[in-house]
């Protein structure tokens, strides 16, 4: 045994880098901890140039949106079509930067509507694998920002606060398959848990056979999972199916939040309202004896 | 043991680009693993040695720029980076295309030991269906783009680049 692993040491190496990752892994899943001064460290480093990629890749897309703008005008002159193009990308950006305002004003109309304080946050980056969907936001503990705080724009809620540094965070999504929001529909009270489906929808879950759902229901936050505020709006039905057998029905929920093209969020400096403590179990009462 | 230096300050550029701009590349929720494929195209020129540190470097700074748990890219790609290193010896080089089944191969494996990792640490999660959900399209998709970026790298880049073949020759003893 000595001898094959003195001659396979690569394999020695690897076990020893399995096994370890392993017991990280295991004891972040025993308990859930905040950042660690490794992922502070690479968060750190790799901010200021996510940051820039994001820019650089954000103005890409302006260009690119203001290129198809100029593919009608390539069939006049040549004069035309060049200030075209360019009344075309001042257009594009100015539309850019007028739809921006708008998005900061509806999320300061959400900030005014609630009850609590809200902290606006730029989008720096997604997740960097396929397996979990998470945002990387430019706001983090020296904002107030704190783990399971929720995070909304103004059409519904985005996910919640997993992860935080000194300045940055991460959310994870609603359409994350590890997120689960307790929710009810709107119309008809329904309660269910809505889980993410690792696409662009999400799975409404535990809702009986007999319950009334239709597609077009609003779902909303039933704030029962003690993260998110009751009655925010999540996301429309837009299939429920009753299967032959099973107890339950088959309900796909689209975000009624644009998650995929989110650029500003805000992380709601919520906290839930103190559960009652349990009243303490009455005394057994001695058996009565004769 | 040698290790190349140029090959880190790849792994920090593709982590970057990957947090920040990966999502644009991103077909119904799935998008190429570009740390991966930077993984396999060193992997398979080295020693299993650097194999597994090239992997678990790779692994640690996918670990931290996603909503995972730190571990769990870190081992998948020390894995990759050891089979990629031990089969790119006797099977695989830059530029050809027996590339794409290595990299679809690669992709596979570490789709499926992500997918069972997944499903245990979180639960309620079916690993055939994760496999199949997530691992098996972006093992397509990493084997397309990956053999598309090697192809890039070896015709375009590297012989008509000649600042990037004294970076490579940048290295580090261990």
């Amino acid at each position: 045994m000595f001898r094959y692993f003195s001659k396979n040491k690569g394999l020695l190496l690897l076990i020893t880098v399995v096994l370890a990752s392993f017991l990280i892994m295991t004891s972040q899943v025993r308990q859930p901890r905040g950042a660690g001064l490794a992922e502070r460290g690479v968060s750190a480093l790799a901010y200021p140039f996510a940051r820039a990629v994001n820019i650089i890749t954000g103005s890409v897309k302006d260009a690119w949106n203001g290129y198809f703008n100029l593919v009608g005008a390539g069939r006049e002159n040549a004069a035309l079509r060049k200030q075209n193009g360019a009344l075309s990308l001042e257009n594009t950006r100015l539309r850019n930067l007028l739809a921006s305002d708008v998005r900061v004003g509806e999320l300061m109309a959400l900030r005014e509507g609630l009850p609590y304080r809200m902290v606006p946050a730029h989008l720096i980056g997604r997740d960097a694998s396929t397996w979990f969907k998470s945002a990387w936001i430019d706001e983090g503990e020296s904002a107030g920002v704190r783990k399971n705080m929720p995070a909304a724009v103004y059409t519904g809620i985005v996910g919640k606060v997993m992860r935080t540094d000194g300045h940055t965070s991460r959310v994870m999504l609603i359409t994350d398959p590890g997120s689960a929001v307790s929710c009810v529909t709107e119309r008809t009270r329904e309660p269910g848990i809505l889980v993410g489906e690792g696409n662009e929808l999400c799975r409404f879950q535990y809702v009986g056979k007999q319950a009334d759902v239709a597609a077009g229901d609003l779902v909303i936050t039933s704030g029962l999972d003690g993260v998110y505020p009751a009655g925010m709006p999540v996301g429309e039905i837009v299939k429920a199916v009753k299967p032959q057998q099973g107890y339950f029905q088959d309900i796909m929920v689209r975000p009624t939040a644009d998650i995929k093209g989110i650029e500003e969020m805000m992380v709601l400096m919520y906290t839930p309202p103190a559960r009652p403590a349990p009243e303490p179990a009455p005394a057994k009462k001695e058996a009565a004896r004769p | 043991m040698k290790l190349n230096l140029y090959v880190f300050a790849v792994f920090i550029a593709t982590a970057v680009l990957q947090a920040a701009a990966g999502d644009l590349l991103s077909i119904y929720g799935v998008k190429p693993s570009l740390m991966l494929i930077a993984l396999y195209a060193f992997a398979i020129t080295e020693s299993a040695w650097a194999g597994i540190l090239y992997g678990a470097f790779a692994g640690f700074l996918d670990d931290c720029l996603s909503g995972g748990y730190i571990g769990l890219f870190v081992s998948e790609y020390a894995i990759i980076g050891y089979l990629a290193s031990r089969a790119g010896k006797k099977w695989f080089n830059i530029g050809e295309s027996s590339n794409f089944g290595g990299i679809f191969t690669a992709s596979l494996l570490g789709g499926i030991y992500t997918a069972a990792l997944v499903s245990t640490v979180r639960g309620g999660q079916d690993t055939l269906y994760l496999a199949l959900r997530f691992g098996l399209p972006q093992a397509a998709y990493n084997a397309f783009a990956g053999v598309f970026i090697l192809w890039l790298f070896k015709e375009l880049l590297a012989r008509r680049v000649p600042w990037l073949q004294k970076v490579r020759q940048l290295q580090v003893r261990l």
